[in-house]
């Protein structure tokens, strides 16, 4: 019996060849040069990637997270990953490590940072350990070689990505709400009493002025970005059984409500409800999140709020906006860099380091 | 640099090795490096046909759902049922594998559908009978997935309420009901043949993409990067039988306690199990590429630990024999926690996992994923 066919929309991009559509890496990789930790069989390093090769590589003693280039000053900060207490200034001309900062007694870094809108300062997520665990922001003079000049009370436990708004007056501050101690290790002390949320700082007078709490208090809110028009994008990482079946990434726009971001008809179902680096596009048209544990990334329209398409990218890490070539890189723990253009179904291979595994976070050196 | 002098003999037998060195090398460059050997081995003996028998069956689906509807009897609709569950077993070997053309698009959504909190399937397939719309495969791929593939057929042949012969031969919706089942199990057959045909050298190739890694590659700079996926597959499979086909819907965890027995998988058909020997037998020929050179070879020849090759292929077994030896399908069993089978085959499926997901890794030297375990 003849069973009438006919190609699905679907079918068709299944069946193209899949070799051959790429040439060489070495004739098609053009990216702006990122800024990264990673690890491979040598240990710990910090530095900036270019083309093929490390452009600047320094190796540390424990394992690095974020990192921001300080244009003004041609520095890169990197910081560690919690509970880390060293954060490093690199000459980004010279490659040569400018200072070691350690966290202020009774402090460790949760591993992220942002600068001032005029670069004099540099804000930090802190462990207030004697404090108890509350999150702090440590105030850093860069013009001072980093000299720590104050903390703020940032009124939540675990605060860990924070971003400076457009207004250049305020900080967003994702509160992961998992209450850590270093005698305990990684350990989550407040399983049952968590308090998730997405706060707004003032710098100026150090208060906490807006405040959303994660729809689930076990729904840690750990990344964000913010777009050029204030919006903010937020990811969440699940505490409890899972999977969650929660949303994981929301949108905020200062005085509305917090509001989850739709997976739309495109069915999608995260089972680790692990959402590790956001970044917005400087259109503030796209975001693009990894989601490491179900080794995929999802591209959003932030628009629609709306989930615009999936790519599987194993153990994705960091994702970042390169505006001079219009695409996101993403890194992985496979050592891939790899660009995500909107308007293609598949990521195109852009450096490949053996055996190095990146860490969650990108930035640029432009 | 002078070069030294060499007597007419000596440089005779210098030849004499050099052409043996370089023989013994063209030699080796012609016998392809393990990893290699693994990848292709397990593409060939393993992947492709797993996705053969899923087209192949679910053709044999579409076509019994034909002709069952072309005069309904109850024969016809137990051999359309049978022709279901076959193709159940053949999706349960491609259901685990976490690589290539069924991640594009969310390929795993259009052919199931589960879990389904919210009776979405029964309700909207309803509504799509109900409806006066044109039911034409054309049609189902542009509705929703929840009225797509197998999950969607399970409840057209096997819901309590209307998966009898009665509702295909004698209401007023027979018809919409009949063409509503062979519009779905022709979809779902173009779905898997499209995946087939993904991976086919004679068509998408997709076979080469995973197995001819290097700087061309898009995908998979090299053999490493692949042989993570194999990886994958095997923790991700086992990992998906523990936590979300038993230990969850049976409330066997001691953080949930409840169980919630519509969560679990095929439960209308009552398939539950037999899906889980399926996955399990799947995942064993994707460790063993069959007869095939496989990771378990690999492990013994290039990683000298045949003692862990060995362990894993013995824990695949006890863990399909204790699945076997449940006597009950898992929807039945009325008292889970107390049901001394269910304990047992949970006892081997932890072991299982433990051996894949930490002692696996470790010998192979691959990362189950670095931001994946210890990220931030």
């Amino acid at each position: 019996m003849q069973r009438r066919r006919f190609i699905l929309a679907s079918g068709a991009l299944l069946s193209m060849p899949w070799m051959g559509a790429s040439p060489a890496l070495a004739k098609t990789a053009k990216f702006t040069p990122v800024i990264s930790a990673a690890s491979d069989g040598e240990g710990k390093h910090i530095g900036v990637w270019r083309d093929d090769h490390w452009q600047v590589f320094q190796t540390i003693a424990h394992r690095g997270h974020d990192s921001l280039y300080h244009r003004q000053r041609r520095e890169l900060v990197f910081f560690s990953r919690r509970p880390g207490r060293e954060m490093y200034i690199v000459d980004s001309k010279h490659g040569g490590l400018l200072h070691t900062i350690s966290s202020e007694n009774g402090y460790h870094y949760y591993g992220h940072g942002c600068l001032s809108a005029d670069g004099r300062y540099l804000y930090t997520t802190e462990n207030h350990i004697a404090g108890d665990g509350a999150g702090s922001i440590g105030v850093y003079d860069c013009q001072q070689d980093y000299q720590c000049v104050g903390h703020m009370d940032c009124d939540g436990i675990g605060p860990h990505e924070l971003a400076l708004m457009p207004d250049g007056k305020t900080l967003a501050i994702a509160i992961g709400g998992i209450k850590t101690l270093p005698a305990s290790g990684r350990k989550t002390l407040n399983p049952d009493t968590m308090t998730p949320a997405l706060h707004y700082l003032d710098i100026a007078s150090g208060q906490v002025v807006e405040r959303h709490a994660a729809p689930h208090f076990q729904l840690s809110l750990r990344h964000l970005d913010v777009s050029s028009s204030g919006q903010v994008i937020i990811g969440a990482q699940f505490q409890g059984s899972l999977p969650s079946r929660l949303p994981l990434v929301y949108s905020h726009q200062r005085g509305g409500a917090l509001t989850a971001m739709s997976y739309g008809e495109l069915p999608l179902q995260f089972k680790q409800d692990y959402i590790a680096s956001i970044s917005i596009d400087t259109q503030g048209i796209h975001a693009v999140t990894s989601c490491p544990r179900d080794n995929l990334v999802c591209l959003w329209d932030l628009r629609s709020l709306q989930l615009q398409g999936v790519y599987p990218l194993r153990d994705s890490a960091g994702a970042i906006y390169d505006a001079a070539y219009q695409q996101f890189i993403l890194s992985n723990g496979n050592g891939q860099l790899m660009a995500l253009k909107p308007e293609q179904a598949k990521l195109i291979p852009l450096a490949y380091a053996p055996g190095t595994h990146w860490d969650n976070h990108l930035t640029l050196l432009r | 640099m002078k070069l030294p002098t060499l007597s007419t003999r000596k440089l005779k037998g210098t030849t004499q090795r050099l052409l043996l060195a370089v023989a013994m090398a063209s030699t080796a460059a012609c016998s392809p490096p393990p990893s290699e050997k693994v990848l292709v081995n397990t593409s060939k003996l393993a992947v492709l046909p797993a996705y053969e028998r899923f087209s192949h069956s679910s053709q044999a689906l579409a076509l019994a759902a034909d002709s069952f509807c072309s005069a309904p009897s109850s024969e016809g609709l137990d051999l359309t049922r049978t022709h279901w569950r076959t193709t159940v077993d053949s999706w349960s070997g491609v259901q685990n594998l976490q690589f290539g053309p069924l991640l594009i698009d969310n390929q795993a959504w259009k052919i199931q559908f589960w879990p389904d909190k919210k009776n979405l399937i029964a309700r909207k397939v309803e509504a799509l009978i109900r409806s006066d719309e044109d039911l034409s495969e054309k049609r189902i791929d542009d509705a929703s997935v929840v009225v797509q593939g197998l999950s969607s057929l399970e409840y057209l042949l096997f819901d309590h309420k209307v998966g009898s012969l009665n509702s295909y031969a004698n209401t007023d919706a027979s018809t919409r009901r009949c063409a509503l089942l062979v519009a779905v199990s022709g979809h779902l057959h173009g779905v898997a043949k499209g995946l087939y045909d993904a991976w086919r050298p004679e068509s998408g190739n997709y076979l080469q993409a995973f197995t001819k890694t290097g700087p061309d590659n898009a995908e998979y700079p090299d053999d490493n990067v692949a042989l993570a996926n194999l990886l994958d597959t095997l923790v991700a499979g086992v990992e998906l039988i523990k936590r979300d086909k038993f230990e969850r819907p049976l409330g066997l965890t001691s953080s949930d306690g409840q169980a919630q027995i519509y969560l679990l998988e095929w439960w209308r058909s009552q398939y539950s199990r037999e899906a889980i020997t399926a996955n399990l037998m799947a995942l064993k020929t994707v460790f063993t590429a069959a007869s095939g050179y496989g990771l378990d070879d690999y492990l013994s020849d290039v990683k000298q630990r045949s003692d862990l090759s060995a362990q894993i292929q013995q824990q695949f077994d006890s863990s399909l024999s204790a699945a076997n030896a449940i006597p009950n399908s898992l929807f039945s069993s009325a008292e889970p926690r107390k049901q001394a089978e269910l304990i047992a085959f949970q006892n081997e499926i932890t072991t299982l996992l433990s051996l894949l997901k930490s002692d696996l890794p470790t010998a192979l030297g691959i990362s189950l994923g670095f931001n994946a375990k210890d990220g931030d």
